[in-house]
């Protein structure tokens, strides 16, 4: 709750020199598919979540962002799988290379991101706790943003996202997440 | 110039995840499930089970064994019946490999020297309880103690009734290892 709180408190900040001209601001809603890679424990399962957008520079924005991924059940045929699938709750800030705000067309861009991702695993029942851990992780991709106005953009983009996990290993899954970008003052 | 310089930028995030997808290839999650007992493979002495865990055997342990970085969910599923009209419970103590109690061991002593990994499961009077994979967690303790013995690959085990002299069959175990494992 205080790292959302947080967020949103970041997001008013920036708004002011948005207000003042110095610099663009967007908000974003996006939903799609998370893919476990590697991880027969997990299974494809869905991802949304909402993201700002500010430019810091020319071609590079920052997108703080929280997401919720909640992965489908896993199965097997050598026992009683009666395990619900991973959710978790991703806290991080994407860099997204070629952004650029208020252009009408296809806007191709590449993203670097960072973030703390909670994940907690219970049984079918949600009386056992199998995993709750809080762990740093970092993903990368590319994606494309159609802006329709000046203001109105539909975004869709794909992205490997891993987790580090102890003894360093880590988990990972690849997302294809389509949303809509709203800019202000454009 | 500026659409080179954003271009340059995209083509350095797919680069990005070309060097991940890389990185994938070198470890992954398994989940292992090892049949131990079926209907024999236990040895009842002093009103306790013993058995001996050997995952080793297992194909997915030959194939990933010697890389784990970690052993991230241990549990069990378990298919027990109690011949008597009470109903019981046992516990579960484990201990390692190279461990000087064996089958023969006192439960006191084992109870003293082992540790105890699940507390209390139940045994419904005059029937065959089942205890999924996902009840099992239930009734787990020292989970790090267990999760250290079921990386080393072997261990053993003993199931301790709550009442002795109990009729119990432990018709059939299976352990379920998660583990993440790598180069």
């Amino acid at each position: 709750m205080g790292k959302q709180l947080g967020m949103l408190v970041l997001l008013i900040l920036m708004a002011q020199p948005v207000a003042a001209g110095r610099m663009a601001l967007g908000v974003g809603v996006a939903v799609g598919l998370d893919y476990p890679i590697v991880q027969e424990d997990e299974s494809q399962g869905m991802v949304f979540g909402f993201r700002g957008r500010v430019n810091v520079v020319p071609a590079i924005a920052l997108e703080p962002n929280i997401f919720f991924t909640r992965f489908g059940d896993p199965e097997s045929d050598n026992f009683t799988y009666d395990i619900e699938g991973s959710r978790i709750t991703a806290y991080g800030v994407d860099a997204i290379l070629g952004a650029r705000f208020g252009v009408p067309g296809i806007k191709p861009y590449g993203l670097f991101g960072i973030g703390y991702y909670q994940a907690k695993q219970e049984n079918s029942d949600g009386d056992a706790t199998l995993k709750d851990n809080t762990d740093f992780g970092w993903s990368a991709g590319f994606g494309v943003e159609a802006g329709i106005f000046p203001s109105v953009g539909l975004d869709l983009r794909g992205k490997l996202v891993v987790i580090t996990s102890e003894g360093g290993g880590s988990k990972k899954s690849a997302s294809v997440i389509g949303g809509v970008n709203y800019y202000f003052g454009l | 110039m500026m659409n080179y310089r954003i271009k340059k930028f995209s083509m350095a995030g797919i680069a990005a995840v070309i060097l991940a997808l890389a990185g994938c290839l070198v470890s992954g999650t398994f989940v292992l499930s090892i049949l131990l007992v079926e209907n024999k493979g236990l040895t009842y002495f002093n009103d306790m089970y013993f058995g001996a865990a050997d995952l080793t055997v297992d194909e997915v342990w030959q194939d990933h064994g010697d890389k784990i970085k970690n052993i991230d969910v241990v549990g069990f599923e378990l298919w027990v019946t109690n011949n008597t009209t009470s109903a019981n419970k046992f516990d579960v103590y484990v201990a390692p490999w190279s461990s000087t109690l064996d089958s023969t061991s006192a439960a006191d002593t084992v109870k003293a020297k082992a540790t105890q990994v699940l507390d209390g499961l139940p045994l419904a009077a005059s029937k065959t309880t089942h205890i999924s994979y996902g009840q099992s967690f239930k009734y787990l303790m020292n989970v790090d103690v267990l999760k250290k013995l079921v990386e080393s690959g072997k261990f053993k085990a003993w199931a301790i009734k709550g009442t002795p002299g109990v009729n119990v069959t432990i018709d059939k175990l299976k352990v379920i290892v998660t583990m993440t494992a790598g180069a």
